[in-house]
């Protein structure tokens, strides 16, 4: 089995749940407290994907960046040499819609070839949904990204969001 | 009893109630202050009993006593401590101290190698007393751990611990290590780099150092406790220098695969060699080696002096006729005297009246020089590894080679590049690279270069 290594990032507004996403289903070493110091964490997700008849075990080592403003200036040099970014936003506040293009933009500007897969998350909060389906797929078709509807916090499709990122970032 | 209580009057029963609240109005707050009182009590005696609870009671307020006391009368509390405090501190130092002695006999008792004998003449030469480079090397010094870091991505190209994982046990996070060590550099960059190139060089955790060495698409960082020797900077940048330049492909376009970099694995396990740099000379300052290069220099010409000279006085002898002349004198009254010298002497002869000088024409020429040259056409051309350009002072690197072309980065003082290629007239260097991977055009004047120019082609010569 090939063991190949990819950086990407999480990418999203404030409080969509990139860290809950992360805090879930990846391993830590590192606390959450850096990413109100640094504006960012690192963290590792090991995933097996197929690749020309084999199967990879790609670790991919997931750069969640603080949402806030104030690391704007700095978010540039965190995307430098990833292979791919998940976009997140959040399915009860459509204000976290609108960055989207942009967070995709700069992806695409400092990693050209880098490969993006949007996950629009607190999908368990249904009566509180204020984004639908269609409207998710539409920006999603628009950046030519696959699109997961997820919950960190039950858990819904967060590992098939992971899983794609990394058959992307592998080529596949 | 009962009887007697259950005969007695009404008014008696009444006035008991009555006598009974009255006992609750003049009493009553007694008692409940009473039964606060005990439940305190038994609180602090439930304190006293359990350490712990008492200790964590304790302590926030005697450690506010302490702050206090030292701030408001340091001398007094100085004093106070010196009897505890000062002598496990004298003790602490003095054993550090029978350590250092004992280090340092060990090694006068091992270091009589010509190495360390040649090394002790260096550092004479140096004004550094044997002593002093003993102690030197007393100090301890251990590389704990090495990692070879993709630049861009902070991904883990390799990882040298000095023991084993599978040994001491611990989880291999070494690559969580090396993403987030590029985070923070790349914060430092961007919060205090501004526009300037260079970065982070080294972080300090208590004894414990990461050393940093910037390359052109990866970095070292390298772990090291104590002082490093002199020279181990040097070291770290040309292993570096090497790994980059023999898998610069691999580098420029990292796929993940950290496999192909197995092999480097021997440079750089070099540098985790227990004891490294004992044998290295230390770097020379730039004065001294002007010395050195000079010395060189005037050796060198004497030296070809000296055979130019031995070369001029073979051939002179060789060309030089060598003869002998035969002065045979015959007293008697004849007064002839002739001379003939073979082949080019013409003495004249001046006979006095006593002396009779026949010159007999057995002049021999002996030529007995013997001039042998023998040429060695041996000399071998030595190419050498990728020249590098190290920036001495703040400089542009250029779009083209001029100073009227465009700016397209500032290269800050120690960056280096490596050396593609020259212009005709050798003033400037096309390095590579930039932040952006791009080639640039440097000032030769600008720029210290390291290596081989010999294989820099000039570009743009057709």
């Amino acid at each position: 089995m090939i063991s190949l290594g990819a950086k990407v990032c999480l990418l999203g507004d404030y409080a969509v749940g990139k860290t809950s996403l992360v805090r879930r289903f990846v391993y830590n070493m590192f606390e959450d407290k850096y990413l109100s110091t640094i504006g960012v964490k690192v963290s590792r997700k090991v995933v097996a994907v197929p690749r020309d008849d084999d199967v990879v075990e790609l670790t991919l080592m997931l750069w969640d960046l603080a949402g806030s403003e104030e690391f704007d200036r700095i978010r540039a040099s965190y995307l430098r040499g990833a292979a791919g970014a998940l976009i997140v936003c959040d399915l009860t506040q459509r204000s976290t819609l609108d960055s989207i293009h942009e967070y995709a933009h700069q992806m695409s500007e400092v990693n050209p070839r880098a490969t993006l897969v949007l996950a629009a998350n607190k999908c368990d909060l249904v009566e509180q949904r204020v984004v639908q389906e269609d409207e998710i797929s539409a920006i999603a078709a628009e950046l030519k990204a696959p699109c997961y509807l997820t919950s960190a916090k039950m858990g819904v499709a967060v590992e098939e969001a992971f899983r794609h990122l990394g058959r992307l970032a592998v080529g596949q | 009893m009962d009887a007697a209580r259950g005969a007695e009057p009404e008014g008696d029963r009444i006035d008991d109630a009555l006598l009974d609240d009255l006992r609750d109005i003049v009493a009553g707050p007694d008692r409940e202050r009473m039964r606060l009182l005990e439940t305190r009590i038994a609180l602090v005696e439930h304190r006293t009993g359990d350490h712990e609870a008492l200790a964590a009671a304790v302590s926030p307020i005697l450690g506010d006593a302490i702050r206090r006391q030292v701030r408001e009368d340091r001398d007094e509390m100085v004093e106070s401590l010196y009897p505890i405090i000062g002598q496990l501190i004298t003790r602490a130092v003095a054993e550090a101290i029978r350590d250092l002695a004992r280090t340092i006999d060990q090694r006068m008792r091992t270091s009589f190698s010509p190495a360390y004998f040649v090394r002790r003449l260096q550092a004479r030469a140096r004004g550094v007393s044997g002593a002093e480079l003993a102690l030197r090397d007393a100090l301890p010094f251990k590389v704990a751990e090495l990692f070879l870091i993709h630049r861009e991505s902070g991904l883990l190209l390799l990882h040298l611990p000095q023991e084993p994982l599978s040994i001491s046990g611990a989880e291999d996070n070494s690559d969580l290590v090396s993403s987030m060590l590029t985070a923070i550099r790349d914060f430092a960059q961007d919060a205090f780099g501004q526009d300037q190139q260079g970065g982070l060089d080294e972080i300090q955790y208590g004894d414990r150092r990461i050393l940093i060495e910037a390359l052109q698409h990866a970095y070292l960082a390298v772990v090291v406790d104590g002082v490093e020797p002199a020279g181990f900077r040097t070291k770290l940048r040309e292993q570096g220098i090497e790994i980059e330049n023999t898998y610069l492909d691999v580098l420029r376009d990292y796929s993940g695969d950290a496999s192909q970099l197995d092999a480097a694995q021997t440079n750089l396990a070099r540098l985790m060699e227990e004891g490294f740099g004992e044998d290295e000379p230390a770097d020379l300052s730039s004065s001294q080696k002007r010395i050195a290069v000079g010395l060189v220099v005037v050796l060198t010409l004497c030296l070809l002096g000296a055979c130019l000279g031995g070369a001029i006085w073979a051939r002179n002898a060789l060309k030089r006729p060598a003869y002998v002349v035969v002065v045979t004198a015959t007293p008697g009254p004849a007064e002839a005297a002739t001379a003939t010298t073979v082949p080019t002497g013409t003495p004249a002869a001046t006979a006095t009246p006593t002396v009779t000088v026949t010159a007999s024409p057995t002049t021999t020429l002996t030529p007995t020089s013997t001039a042998t040259v023998t040429a060695s056409p041996t000399a071998t051309r030595t190419v050498g590894p990728a020249a590098s350009a190290q920036v001495v002072v703040i400089a542009n690197l250029r779009a083209e080679p001029s100073l009227t072309s465009a700016i397209i980065e500032r290269a800050a003082i120690g960056s280096t590049y490596t050396v593609l290629g020259r212009d005709a007239t050798g003033g400037w260097l096309q390095v590579c690279c930039t932040t952006r991977g791009d080639a640039g055009w440097l000032a030769t004047a600008l720029a210290t270069i390291s290596g081989s120019m010999e294989s820099v082609p000039i570009v743009g010569e057709e």
